[in-house]
């Protein structure tokens, strides 16, 4: 028993490295930032209540920032969430298809974004002056071709750890492939379908380096979201506004991870 | 209806597919590939000019010194680290480790934009702004590698731990013979994503590295082909391939860990 104290000592002691430089890096400048956020600014450290945020709740950069990425978010994660449900049953269904199609699937995750962008930039003929419609439908199928196929895997690896009595007693009641799928296939799996929501979602957050290599700083105001004004800020060295619009990120982006988490327990509590 | 559903699939993969296809039909072309598809050229003929002026750009080739460099050093950091961290979240069940692998979670899951003030101010008070290794100690430090070891570890039985332990005299036998060999196809995904995370790595040197000759292939390939004359999908595939080649090597096994997750 002590030796096994002892133990778990030594791997407390030799596991803390890596935590450390974790919170060094990472956790710590979290907290600084909801500190910076009611400073006056980054440089000048005089606590100056809200006002950090009432700046940001009266501009209209802010504001166009915030809806765009909610709206060309929310688009990205539905019609990325559509494609995975219609993918998943697909590679279900055909298990000597699934092998090369979870490799096909998950490859443009890794291929790097300036890679893609390249394509991109010449079908779409991006430019700071592109219509909107296009410029969005070039975001949105970016987002898609390199996010959409791993929805798909997890899904279809979800799917497939579905007992097989359950789906050949709703065959013997005489359900269709469809309603199968419908009723319930994805009943059972709907903690991991919430989880595939999570994932996008967190894909959704870091669309903005695609959208950088895409448009460059300043793109046409439909794709104009919240990243690109936080970081527009940040080259007038803004710090204060930054710290604050960060902090309001964060916020939006804990509410949809914490709706994703309720979604995660209902579904696993449903199974 | 089978053979339908089989159709679909087939159309969908082939979707998935296809940009890469034409991406690397189009850095084999003497011309533009997509403008002569839309119709705006007649002619089109089989070239390597593009890699040709790929090896002899020397601007871009600097670029992938310095991703490689990068990647390189991140690779050496989060790699052994993130085993470390891994077997300490899932064989130590304290409270502490339960928050810390929240906490972990947690950060994955923020965009880098949560943290940018902060590690901008760090880096230039730590002397370390506009120097490669100020990204390459941020990223590696990043949470994915940590969380994934500790997936991988989790899923290994207790009954099997505890024998081991009766076993060997130490953690890091124990830790050698018994765990590693169970988790070596998961850590062959860890190194792929890891590589894919540092290669592909644009939101953390736009802030730490303002001088654009340090910035990596990443970051800088858009600009230096727009500044070239000529069609620049060679240098495209070409900063595609490592990961490619990677990927065919160990990448088949991504599956198994999505099972895991």
């Amino acid at each position: 028993m002590k030796q096994r104290t002892k133990r778990n000592v030594m791997l407390s002691l030799a596991g803390m490295i890596p935590v450390a430089g974790f919170c060094a890096c990472w956790l710590i400048p979290l907290c600084m930032t909801f500190w910076y956020a009611f400073q006056h600014s980054a440089f000048d450290l005089r606590f100056v209540g809200l006002d950090n945020f009432r700046y940001l709740l009266g501009n209209d950069y802010f504001w166009q920032g915030m809806g765009n990425l909610l709206l060309l978010g929310g688009g990205m994660i539905v019609s990325a969430l559509l494609t995975a449900l219609l993918t998943a049953p697909l590679l279900c269904a055909h298990p000597r298809l699934s092998g090369a199609g979870f490799a096909i699937l998950l490859l443009p995750l890794l291929i790097p974004s300036v890679s893609a962008v390249k394509l991109w930039q010449s079908v779409f003929d991006t430019s700071s002056f592109l219509a909107p419609a296009s410029s969005a439908a070039s975001l949105l199928t970016l987002f898609l071709w390199k996010y959409a196929g791993v929805g798909a895997v997890l899904l279809c690896t979800a799917l497939k750890k579905i007992p097989q009595s359950i789906l050949d007693a709703a065959a013997l009641d005489g359900a269709g492939a469809i309603r199968t799928y419908l009723r319930i296939r994805l009943p059972i799996a709907g903690g991991q379908l919430a989880g595939v929501l999570i994932v996008l979602t967190m894909f959704m957050f870091r669309v903005y380096k695609e959208s950088y290599l895409l448009f460059g700083l300043y793109p046409s105001a439909d794709v104009y979201m919240l990243q690109h004004y936080m970081n527009n800020q940040y080259l007038k060295m803004n710090l204060q506004y930054v710290a604050a619009a960060a902090v309001v990120l964060t916020a939006v982006a804990l509410l949809l991870y914490g709706a994703g988490w309720l979604i995660l327990r209902k579904g696993r509590w449903l199974a | 209806m089978k053979r339908l559903s089989a159709l679909l699939l087939t159309a969908v993969l082939t979707a998935f597919a296809l940009p890469l296809i034409i991406l690397v039909i189009a850095s084999v072309c003497d011309g533009d590939l997509i403008v002569f598809l839309k119709g705006g050229q007649d002619t089109l003929s089989f070239s390597t000019a593009q890699y040709t002026r790929f090896f002899a750009n020397e601007e871009m080739l600097r670029r992938f010194g310095n991703s490689l460099k990068i990647t390189g050093g991140i690779l050496l950091i989060q790699l052994p680290l993130s085993m470390l961290g891994g077997l300490y979240l899932a064989r130590c069940s304290w409270r502490i480790t339960r928050i810390i692998r929240f906490l972990l979670l947690l950060l994955l899951l923020l965009p880098f934009q949560s943290v940018m003030v902060p590690v901008f101010k760090l880096a230039r008070w730590t002397g370390l702004y506009d120097r490669h290794l100020a990204v390459i100690i941020l990223q590696g430090f990043s949470p994915l590698g940590m969380l994934i070891v500790w997936l991988l570890i989790s899923a290994i039985p207790q009954e099997q731990w505890e024998a081991a332990q009766l076993d060997c005299k130490s953690q890091t036998v124990t830790f050698c013979r018994v765990v590693l060999p169970q988790i070596a196809s998961g850590l062959g995904v860890l190194l792929l994503l890891c590589f894919a995370e540092a290669w592909n790595l644009v939101d953390a040197p736009s802030v730490l590295l303002p001088d654009p000759y340090l910035r990596p292939a990443s970051m800088a390939l858009n600009s230096i082909s727009s500044r070239d004359k000529g069609y620049t999908y060679g240098d495209a595939v070409m900063y595609s391939l490592p990961i490619i080649a990677l990927y065919l090597l160990i990448g088949w096994r991504m599956h198994e860990a999505a099972d895991t997750v």
